[in-house]
C-alpha cells in the first residue's frame, strides 16, 4: 500500500476526515483520539495488513510514521 | 448416599472440547463419572485431553463445526457405540472485538456461525427421539456470556450473538419439555482461557486493571464455569430449564 492510501484510509477508518494528517502527524495528539481509536487502529491493520497488533504495541506509536514502522516497512510500495 | 452431582455413566457432548472452558469442561465432567464425546478442530489438543481423562468410554472427533452437515452421523456414531445421549454442552465459542465503524456483514456471520448456529444446530440433532432416552431425557448447556446482559465497548457482534444464545435457551426449552429435555445456558464474565488472553491484548493494560477491579471475586477460571455445567447437567438441577445462570464473581452486582 502507498503511504499516501494509508492515511487516506486510515483518516477514513478513525473518522479524521477533517484533520491534516501527514507521516509526522501524532495521532495521540488529534482531538478525539482515545480507546476507541486504539480499537479502531487494531481492527484496520488486521483488515488492511493481516496483522494482529496489540494494545500495548499500540500505546508504543506516536506519529503515523511509527504506525507504519509498527506495521512493518515491508507492507509499503514507497 | 447417592451423590445428585454425579454424572456417572451420563454419555455428554462437549463441543469446543479442546482449550479453554470446554477443556476444563471436559476434565471435570469426566472426573464426574461422565463418557464424553469431544468434539473441536484441533485433533493434537484433543488427543492430549483425551489422554489425561479417566478411563471411560470417551471418545473426540475433530470437526470443524461450520460442517453442520457432518453433524448427524457424528452423533449416530457415538450414540452406537455408547447409547442414548444425556447431556450437551455447546463450548465452541469465538471472540471479536472490533469496533461498530469497522464492522464487515461477514463478521456476523463468522462469528455467529460458531456461537450460536452451530450449538442450535447441533442441539437439534441430538434432540432427536432415536439419540434420546424417553425416560431419562437429557440436559443442554449453553456457554453464553455476561455480554448477553452487560455492554462492553467493541462487543457489539459478540454480544449480539451471546444475547442471542441467551434469548434462544428458553424457547428451545419450551420446545423440548415435552422430551424431558431441559435447556439453559451459563452466562460467565471474564473467565482466564487463552480466547480472553488474546482479547485483553486489544485493549490497553490500565482497562484490563478497571475490568479486574469492577469483579469482587476477580475473573473467573475455566473449572468455575464447568462446576456450574455439572450442576446443570446432573441430576441436581432437574427442575431447573430455561434459564442464565450468571457467573460472574459480583460483576454484575453493583
Amino acid at each position: 500500500m502507498y503511504t499516501q492510501d494509508f492515511i487516506d484510509k486510515l483518516k477514513e477508518a478513525l473518522e479524521f476526515e477533517e484533520v491534516e494528517i501527514t507521516e509526522s502527524t501524532n495521532l495521540k495528539q488529534i482531538e478525539g483520539y482515545d480507546s476507541m481509536s486504539v480499537m479502531t487502529i487494531i481492527a484496520f491493520v488486521d483488515e488492511n495488513f493481516s496483522k494482529k497488533l496489540t494494545a500495548q504495541q499500540l500505546a508504543s506509536i506516536t506519529t503515523v510514521k511509527s504506525l507504519k514502522d509498527l506495521i512493518g516497512l515491508d507492507s509499503f510500495s514507497d | 448416599m447417592i451423590n445428585p452431582f454425579s454424572l456417572q455413566g451420563k454419555n455428554i457432548v462437549i463441543t469446543g472440547a479442546s482449550s479453554g472452558i470446554g477443556r476444563s469442561a471436559s476434565l471435570v465432567c469426566a472426573g464426574a463419572g461422565a463418557n464424553l464425546f469431544m468434539i473441536a478442530r484441533n485433533q493434537e489438543r484433543l488427543e492430549e485431553i483425551f489422554k489425561n481423562l479417566p478411563p471411560l468410554n470417551h471418545t473426540y472427533l475433530s470437526l470443524d463445526l461450520v460442517n453442520y452437515d457432518l453433524y448427524e452421523a457424528a452423533i449416530n456414531n457415538f450414540v452406537s457405540r455408547n447409547g442414548k445421549i444425556d447431556g450437551f454442552i455447546h463450548a465452541a465459542g469465538v471472540l471479536s472485538t472490533v469496533p461498530l465503524t469497522m464492522i464487515k456483514p461477514e463478521l456476523f456471520e463468522t462469528v455467529f456461525a460458531i456461537n450460536v448456529t452451530a450449538g442450535f444446530e447441533m442441539a437439534k440433532v441430538i434432540a432427536k427421539k432415536k439419540f434420546i432416552d424417553p425416560e431419562k431425557g437429557a440436559s443442554f448447556v449453553f456457554i453464553s456470556s455476561i455480554r448477553a446482559f452487560y455492554g462492553l465497548e467493541g462487543s457489539v457482534i459478540y454480544s449480539a450473538s451471546k444475547g442471542a444464545v441467551s434469548s434462544g435457551v428458553r424457547s428451545m426449552a419450551l420446545e423440548l419439555a415435552p422430551r424431558k429435555i431441559r435447556v439453559n445456558a451459563v452466562a460467565p464474565s471474564i473467565v482466564r482461557t487463552e480466547m480472553i488472553d488474546s482479547f485483553f491484548s486489544t485493549i490497553p493494560e490500565e482497562s484490563v486493571q478497571k475490568m479486574a477491579e469492577a469483579h469482587p471475586l476477580g475473573f473467573g477460571m475455566p473449572e468455575d464455569v464447568a462446576n456450574a455445567c455439572v450442576y446443570l447437567l446432573s441430576d441436581a438441577g432437574r427442575w431447573i430449564t430455561g434459564t442464565n445462570l450468571v457467573l460472574d464473581g459480583g460483576y454484575s452486582v453493583k
